[in-house]
């Protein structure tokens, strides 16, 4: 079943710099929000 | 030590200092060859022999000095791997409405690495997807989002482009700063 994403579909992203070991990690954490959706 | 005295006069130049050399230490060495006798046998008869065998203070000090260069050397070698990230992705359904079909709520967690301390984190809000908006929490970044090719508004592709060239600028400096 294919769906259209609503309208206020969204997308927190947040991207965490810090050191470790010899070098420096990126984490990234995506959230998303899909209140409701509708067939296509 | 015993040498044969027969020699090549094209080569004395060169090898004068090294013959010299080799009998001044000669019977002055630290290693006893007994001992090293019977740790080849032990090695022979071992079901689980090592790859290398150091034998003697001068072979262990040589090899912890070429350690010693490779670490030094080590700050080359690093910043070529692929970015280690972590990705945490959590998507919930949290409202359903009259003739609407729920997205079927799904969290899952993808941790590959993290940070041992978050020095800085930037959050960033976006919605409608390609042809919506996204802020960051502090406002400096505020843009309407379009597909390629459109002159509407910002297109994302570019601006991560910006931000991995800011970030490459960035490692190229710590690393000609040595």
């Amino acid at each position: 079943m294919k769906l259209a994403l609503p309208a206020d579909f969204a997308v927190d992203a947040e991207v965490d710099l810090g050191p470790n070991g010899d070098g420096y990690d990126v984490a990234v954490r995506l959230t998303s929000a899909c209140p409701a959706s509708r067939p296509m | 030590m015993i040498r044969s005295p027969r020699s090549i006069a094209d080569y004395d130049v060169l090898f004068d200092p090294i013959r010299r050399a080799r009998s001044e230490k000669s019977g002055q060495q630290a290693g006893d060859p007994a001992k090293a006798a019977r740790a080849i046998l032990k090695v022979v008869e071992s079901n689980d022999p090592p790859m290398h065998l150091l034998l003697g203070s001068d072979a262990l000090k040589l090899t912890r000095d070429k350690l010693n260069s490779l670490g030094k050397d080590r700050r080359m070698g690093i910043g070529h791997d692929i970015d280690r990230v972590r990705v945490a992705v959590v998507t919930t359904s949290s409202a359903h409405r009259p003739g609407f079909h729920p997205v079927q709520s799904l969290q899952q967690e993808n941790i590959m690495n993290r940070p041992e301390k978050v020095i800085y984190t930037a959050k960033v809000h976006t919605t409608g997807g390609r042809v919506g908006s996204s802020r960051s929490d502090d406002g400096k970044l505020d843009v309407k989002l379009s597909r390629p090719g459109t002159l509407r508004g910002h297109q994302p592709g570019a601006t991560v482009r910006r931000g991995l060239v800011g970030l490459y600028q960035s490692a190229m400096e710590l690393v000609l700063a040595g």
